[in-house]
């Protein structure tokens, strides 16, 4: 309390007591700061969410068909398949053409040429006519001067899409890595789905790997390839069906009947008068004794991986392996599989492997790739003990398949194009490598 | 930063003006428990008030001016940070003779996260690590001195409380940095000598 002094009116002093609202100003004080702050009292929250994304490039119809043409090398960057016709080796580049490579001498193979085809993933050569896939169009290309390889013939839409489109952008022909940077509220939902549905998508590469399975075809057809040749027909595979095409005049090819035969349709390989189609749940045999109407004859069933399969006399060596997209329940083992009776086919033996991808037979030489396990080569002489027969293994390389053909061996590897020398037939020796140039 | 402090100091000394033979000059210390409060919820917090202890220590420059460091703790919900300030403080009434002085504050500082971090185990980015760090914190405030004796008093104030924290989550190429902001009414008793 305090006192105040005064002073009446007749000038005595006097003294009041005067009470101080302490309380009344310590309730003051706080009601008006809280009603004045309450209202811009409230926590915020945002967050700034980083993550790597697939974009996809698109490229219009008129584009792509327009862009079909022949030019100087390029460095191979992201090399598919391989089909080896003569002295040349023809072998795609992901998405975007085929190269040319003259191979008179595998020590020093030659890039002569470069043929630009979008969205190209297949081929096959027959003669001095390239087919080539093209999105959903077929292609047959003249290669009498691999300098200047001409268009010959275009099929439209006789395959399936294998990428969606944008009616406004065009057709998806390649996706790209891209960083992305949002921010968002924190509580924004889309932002777990984004995350977890980007990473899901993968890496370019392995994205472009679930579809082509890149490896490589000779003449005879490869381990991975989805076109084959066989006299004047060219048989090719899509997920579901299997397409025949009568190429007797080479520049003229003329489409014929699809047929569907099932799921994850991955490989064809040609053997005498048959057709071995490898997918995810097993091994289809096809009879082409009537080659516009091939027979399905039998399967051998698996359990759901990756196989790609050859054929030597009345043994399929069929190697299943686990990862990747589409192969995710596996194990890692070759199966070999008597199909001297081709409506039943029947297991011999599986042997557990590392990581086989593709592989090729030059009887009796078997050549398997193990991916980061590198190339194997074995002797297949006795089916029931080729693991006790391997002869030589080439380690430190990440290989995908090979192409035995006549004593050279090109093998698809994840940092170039390899050709071994297996003269010997008991070891392979590396003669020459066309690196990749990743970008 | 340096040329900044002196010319509050010599304000401070300016703002002073005479000094009254009861002014309370040099050392002084502020302590306060109270409650960081907001009244709407949000996707940063449930709304659960805060529990913040803290006490400042400095000198005074005069009566309208001191300086002072200060420290404590402050219990947000799932978060517990050590805040360390840098404070303005000083008187706003009439000098010294009068019981209830209200008094200002400002501060200014780190909020450091003392919260044990997990590894996010069984969370949805499996695998994935997630850190919890500070901010910045930014504190003014009004009060009221109640004189309980030769240089003590009890205080009752009421401020604004701004305090930033930070959760980065990693995972693999992506990560997710959110920034939480909590802004909240700050009321609070203390005493002060």
């Amino acid at each position: 309390m305090q006192r105040l002094l005064t002073r009446n009116t007749s000038g005595q002093q006097t003294t009041e007591i005067m009470k101080k609202p302490v309380f009344q100003l310590i309730s003051l004080l706080v009601f008006l700061i809280s009603v004045s702050l309450l209202p811009s009292c409230g926590d915020t929250c945002k967050q700034t969410v980083r993550y790597q994304a697939m974009e996809p490039i698109y490229i219009s119809l008129a584009e792509m068909q327009q862009s079909v043409a022949s030019g100087p090398p390029q460095a191979l960057q992201n090399p598919g398949k391989i089909w080896i016709y003569g002295h040349y080796l023809f072998i795609n580049e992901l998405y975007k053409g085929i190269h040319i490579v003259d191979n008179r001498n595998p020590a020093a193979p030659k890039p002569i040429g470069f043929v630009n085809i979008p969205a190209n993933v297949d081929l096959a050569v027959r003669g001095q006519v390239l087919y080539a896939d093209n999105h959903t169009n077929l292609l047959a290309l003249d290669i009498s001067d691999p300098q200047a390889v001409k268009l010959s013939r275009v099929l439209p839409s006789v395959f399936p899409a294998r990428y969606s489109s944008d009616p406004n952008k065009g057709i998806v022909l390649d996706w790209k890595m891209v960083e992305k940077e949002e921010i968002v509220e924190c509580n924004s939902p889309r932002q777990e789905f984004t995350n977890l549905g980007i990473r899901s998508l993968g890496s370019a590469n392995s994205f472009a790997q679930a579809n082509a399975s890149s490896g490589g075809s000779t003449g005879q057809g490869g381990s991975m390839a989805r076109f084959a040749l066989v006299d004047n027909f060219l048989y090719t595979v899509d997920d579901n069906s299997l397409k025949i095409f009568d190429v007797s005049t080479p520049t003229n090819p003329q489409s014929l009947e699809r047929q569907n035969i099932g799921f994850g349709i991955e490989t064809i390989f040609p053997y005498e008068d048959k057709l071995f189609l490898g997918s995810n749940t097993g091994m289809f045999i096809f009879s082409i004794a009537q080659p516009r109407k091939p027979e399905r004859l039998g399967m051998y069933s698996h359990a759901f991986a990756c196989d790609p399969v050859v054929v030597h006399g009345n043994l399929a060596y069929v190697t299943l392996r686990s990862g990747g997209a589409q192969c995710t329940r596996a194990s890692n083992q070759l199966d070999v599989v008597d199909v001297s009776d081709p409506r039943k086919p029947r297991l011999v033996k599986t042997y557990p492997m590392q990581n086989p991808h593709g592989l090729g037979i030059d009887f009796p030489s078997l050549f398997i790739c193990e991916g980061k396990g590198g190339l194997k080569l074995f002797d297949a002489s006795d089916p029931l003990a080729i693991d006790r027969h391997q002869l030589d293994q080439v380690k430190d390389i990440d290989a995908y398949d090979v192409i035995p053909f006549r004593n050279n061996l090109i093998m698809v590897g994840k940092d170039g194009i390899y050709q071994f020398d297996y003269t010997s037939r008991r070891d392979l020796r590396q003669i020459s490598v066309m690196p990749v140039q990743r970008q | 930063m340096k040329k900044w402090l002196l010319g509050l100091l010599l304000i401070g000394l300016g703002l002073g003006g005479k000094l009254s033979a009861q002014a309370q000059l040099g050392y002084f210390n502020q302590t306060e428990f109270g409650m960081l409060v907001t009244n709407q919820t949000s996707s940063a917090s449930s709304g659960k008030a805060a529990i913040s202890i803290h006490t400042t220590n400095g000198y005074r420059f005069s009566q309208r001016l001191g300086v002072g460091a200060g420290t404590g703790v402050d219990a947000y919900e799932g978060r517990l940070l050590v805040p360390l300030t840098l404070a303005l403080t000083g008187d706003l009434g009439k000098l010294a003779n009068q019981r209830v002085v209200p008094f200002y504050r400002f501060a200014i500082g780190h909020g450091f996260d003392l919260t044990k971090q997990n590894d996010d185990r069984g969370q949805i980015w499996r695998g994935g690590t997630t850190r919890q760090t500070g901010g910045l914190l930014v504190q003014p405030l009004l009060g009221l001195k109640i004189r309980a004796g030769e240089g003590t008093a009890f205080t009752f104030q009421c401020g604004y409380r701004w305090q930033t924290v930070h959760n980065l989550t990693e995972f693999g190429t992506s990560s997710t940095d959110q920034k939480i902001i909590f802004r909240r009414l700050f009321l609070g008793i203390g005493f002060a000598f």
